[in-house]
């Protein structure tokens, strides 16, 4: 396995070298996480079907993108991968096309499927405003009886909040959800993911939503207890709600998660938030502690690989969820950084600031929808 | 100079340990940036925090607080329910734990006890009850037994003072045979109350639907009591409506029954008077028509008071009563219950000293069509049953004798069987014109014996002779292919009447 990578960034294309006996024209699959603006050009985008004619090209909008030890801000970055056995399969759907997002997910995970008997995990770039990420990763593990690892992310939009977009092959669109599938046993797949936020105050209770938007909790508008802990950042929202995520035990649940907000409504006094908030859910705030977020980076690295099966990865895809940025700001180069410290300089890095991150809790169980996390997902062929 | 502004911090730092020079340089400048930056992010991340945790610290102090208050009204629950236990059964030693008054384990533990105790004695009722039932059910059935047992004798006994007074007899034989049939009826009464209110009870009563001549049924009772209406210098009289109709559907038996009691109540509460029996028309319905019955006397009449209770068992208006008048005191209960059950109400009027009028409205269904022409009026030529061969089936020899005497006064040629299989075999031997056959005997039964007949015999008259006029015994009685019934002892004008009408025909 080959790993190639490339950037846009301050209007030109790095000219890294390209690494020995990587042949541009054997990728089999490309992935483009950047800024928006850049990643919905249709000139890169032709420049990057040029550079890799014969490849699956992947492409998402981002909050941020992360290539090695770097984030960065209005780029574009492209990492090229050359398998040497292992065979993959893509597929595109859009929301517009189903009833659901769980209905779009339960058919892009049949048509993988369906391809061949040896699907080994299945990696997911979705739109993040127009997809309801938990209904989505529901459809997923609906056709994964075996649980393989189903991980990705959901598009970003900088910390604005408004148009995403996710493609195949073609310029990104919103409402698209790009699936990936691997094939063959001589892939090894491993993922993390951790958070390092700590909870605090009392516990409460959701007593009124629908689906991911949030009314009441504790029979007491959401909003309203929002920005009463906002203090003088209310102004801010819904980016200043990022510091302040909840943990969420649904109802019949041992797990937590945790839940971002994606937007406020000032008239419905709701907020809408990154994946479902059931009524009956035990919820605590979150807050963060810059060192925990970081050592949470560190925890996913590790958590991502077996280190005694293979020395260090081939490759490590990070999504990372927008709310760390924005609550690490100059600091968040330090998370990238620890995942770094973790693989050593052999594994290449790629990534981006996401508005959701899929990842299953542990091995072998069903994927979940994150907020707030580092989501680690590595490839190693031998 | 500094060209920015620091972080107040940072600036205090600079001046102390930088030089202008080092500060002039271009690597220094882009470090203090750094730095200055950490140092907005930590103190804008501290000003967040510190905002949060004083709301939730606000939070908390609510939460606690309403801990409090639960905590205080549990605490005020417990001592009242403690002491509330205590001033039940103040002799009751109940041990609490001292010094600790949100304890609730020794009054759950205390509770738990008294519910076992409660439920202990719960079963203990449950049995006590069944064994009350079971005495109660005892008693019923030994009044039942005995008041059949007594019944038997007593039918000889009435039936014989009957014959005797058809008999040739000396003028001093008369009054005692007189008070020996006026003893015998009144204990029949009595033993005939008795069965019914156990009946009525268990509401085994139910009610039969015959054509009935009331005019007649009225004057029948009137002529029966006008005997002991005399004795006490009473006048009798009777007042019926002339828009009655003829014929009415109904329990001619149950009607007398009720009509008789409050007759006979009358004339015992009232000497040197008058008791008028009222019956009026008060109004048709669609198919059934209410009758308006009345019984008036200007007898001692009942207080106010006592009015009501005179309708309970074994009451009378005051235990003197009892003493002068006699009587069980079951009359008015079960005249009120057969009322009751046939949807009507009785009702009392009355002044102590002036008399009393008791009342009631009782509905029946129209008669038949051809009521009238069934009816048979007897013709006067009674007493005269020449030649007619009667099969007489009767196991008890008081019955035998009374019922062979008065079939044969009438000149009636009476065979006998002393049970069910004799009598199969007679019928099938010999021509009888009408036989008479009582239900309960040994080896095999009325009824056994009628269906028997049946088999060969379609066209003869079989009458039953019953000791109860229930209503289940009468369907009884048809079911297995008898022709009609006779209550016992039986009254000689019915016996002759119901002989006379199968056999002329």
């Amino acid at each position: 396995m080959k790993i190639a990578q490339t950037q846009y960034f301050d209007n030109q294309w790095r000219t890294d070298s390209i690494p020995d006996g990587f042949d541009l024209r054997e990728a089999q699959l490309v992935m483009a996480f950047g800024d928006p603006a850049l990643v919905t050009n249709a000139g890169l985008f032709s420049h990057i079907r040029s550079l890799f004619p014969r490849a699956a090209i992947v492409s998402s909008s981002t909050a941020g993108e992360i290539l090695q030890e770097n984030v960065y801000d209005n780029s574009l970055v492209v990492t090229a991968i050359q398998f040497e056995k292992t065979k993959i399969r893509c597929k595109v759907s859009n929301i517009k096309q189903h009833s659901s997002s769980y209905t779009t997910g339960m058919h892009l995970m049949k048509a993988l499927v369906g391809e061949a008997d040896d699907l080994i995990a299945v990696f997911i770039i979705s739109d993040g405003t127009h997809i309801n990420g938990s209904e989505l990763v529901s459809g997923f593990s609906e056709n994964n009886p075996k649980c393989i690892p189903v991980t990705g992310g959901l598009a970003g939009d900088g910390a604005r909040f408004t148009r995403t977009f996710a493609g195949l092959d073609q310029v990104p669109e919103e409402g698209n959800v790009v699936a990936v599938g691997f094939y063959g046993d001589s892939l090894k797949i491993g993922h993390g993911s951790f958070g390092g936020w700590d909870e605090f105050g009392p516990v409460r209770t959701i007593t009124r939503s629908d689906k991911n938007i949030l009314y009441e909790i504790d029979c007491k508008n959401a909003l309203d207890l929002y920005k009463e802990y906002l203090g003088p950042y209310k102004e801010e929202l819904p980016g200043s709600a990022l510091l302040f995520p909840l943990s969420i035990r649904e109802p019949d649940s041992a797990e937590h998660l945790v839940r971002t907000i994606l937007s406020i409504n000032e008239q419905e006094k709701s907020m809408l938030f990154a994946g479902n908030m059931s009524e009956g859910s035990k919820i605590r705030l979150m807050k963060a502690n810059f060192d925990r977020l970081i050592d949470g980076s560190s925890m996913a690295a590790k958590n991502s690989f077996n280190p005694l099966e293979n020395s260090s990865p081939d490759l490590a895809l990070l999504i990372s969820c927008v709310g760390r940025k924005l609550v690490l700001q100059e600091r968040t180069d330090e998370e990238v950084q620890a995942v770094k410290q973790i693989f050593g300089d052999r594994t290449p890095l790629a990534g981006f600031y996401s508005y959701g991150e899929i990842s299953p809790f542990n091995l072998n169980t069903r994927c979940e929808l994150h907020n707030q996390t580092m989501t680690i997902t590595t490839f190693s062929e031998s | 100079m500094l060209t920015q502004l620091y972080h107040r911090l940072l600036e205090k730092q600079i001046k102390k340990f930088l030089t202008e020079e080092q500060l002039a340089e271009e690597s220094t400048r882009r470090f203090l940036e750094v730095i200055n930056n950490a140092y907005a992010g930590f103190e804008r991340d501290k000003k967040i925090s510190d905002h949060a945790f004083s709301i939730s610290e606000k939070e908390y102090q609510e939460v606690t607080r309403h801990l409090q208050e639960q905590h205080d009204i549990q605490l005020q629950s417990i001592i009242k329910l403690k002491n509330a236990i205590r001033s039940l059964d103040p002799q009751y030693n109940i041990h609490f734990r001292e010094g600790d008054a949100a304890d609730m384990i020794s009054v759950i533990s205390f509770l738990e006890e008294q519910i076992q105790k409660a439920k202990e004695l719960e079963v203990e009722l449950i049995r006590a009850k069944e064994v009350a039932e079971q005495a109660a059910r005892a008693k019923a059935d030994f009044l039942s037994v005995m008041s059949h047992e007594i019944r038997t004798p007593l039918n000889a006994i009435i039936g014989i003072s009957h014959l005797l007074s058809e008999d040739e007899k000396l003028p001093s034989q008369v009054e005692n045979l007189q008070v020996l049939g006026f003893a015998a009826d009144n204990l029949f009464n009595l033993i005939n109350d008795i069965l019914d209110f156990g009946k009525i009870d268990e509401g085994k009563i139910l009610f039969s639907e015959k054509n009935i001549d009331i005019r007649r049924l009225v004057s029948r009772i009137k002529t029966a009591n006008r005997i002991r209406a005399e004795e006490r210098g009473n006048v009798l009289k009777l007042m019926i409506d002339e828009e009655l109709p003829a014929f009415l559907k109904g329990d001619d038996v149950r009607l007398g029954q009720v009509l008789n009691n409050l007759i006979s109540n009358a004339i015992k509460f009232t000497s040197n008077g008058s008791i008028t029996i009222g019956i009026l028309l008060n109004k048709i319905l669609e198919d059934q028509v209410e009758i308006y019955f009345s019984v008036t006397d200007n007898g001692i009449g009942i207080e106010p008071g006592k009015q009501q209770l005179i309708f309970e068992r074994f009451t009378q208006a005051n235990a003197e009563i009892t003493r002068e008048f006699g009587g069980s005191g079951l009359g008015l209960a079960i005249t009120k219950k057969l009322l009751k059950l046939q949807n009507s109400d009785i009702h009392v009027e009355s002044e102590p000293g002036k008399g009393s009028k008791f009342y009631f409205l009782l509905r029946f269904k129209k008669a038949d069509a051809d009521a009238e022409k069934k009816a048979i009026q007897p013709e006067k030529g009674k007493g005269n049953l020449n030649g007619i061969k009667i099969l007489l089936v009767e196991d008890v020899e008081f019955n035998v004798i009374v019922a062979e005497k008065m079939l044969k006064n009438w000149k009636a040629v009476v065979e006998v069987a002393n049970n069910g299989l004799l009598a199969v075999e007679k019928a099938r031997c010999n021509a009888y014109d009408i036989i008479l056959m009582d239900l309960q005997m040994p080896t095999m039964d009325g009824y056994t014996a009628s269906k028997c007949i049946r088999e060969f015999n379609t066209a003869i008259p079989i009458i039953a002779l019953t000791a109860s006029s229930s209503v289940d015994i009468q369907q009884k009685v048809y079911e297995f292919g008898m022709t009609d019934y006779l209550s016992k002892p039986f009254n000689p004008d019915e016996l002759f009447e119901t002989i006379y009408k199968y056999t002329t025909n």
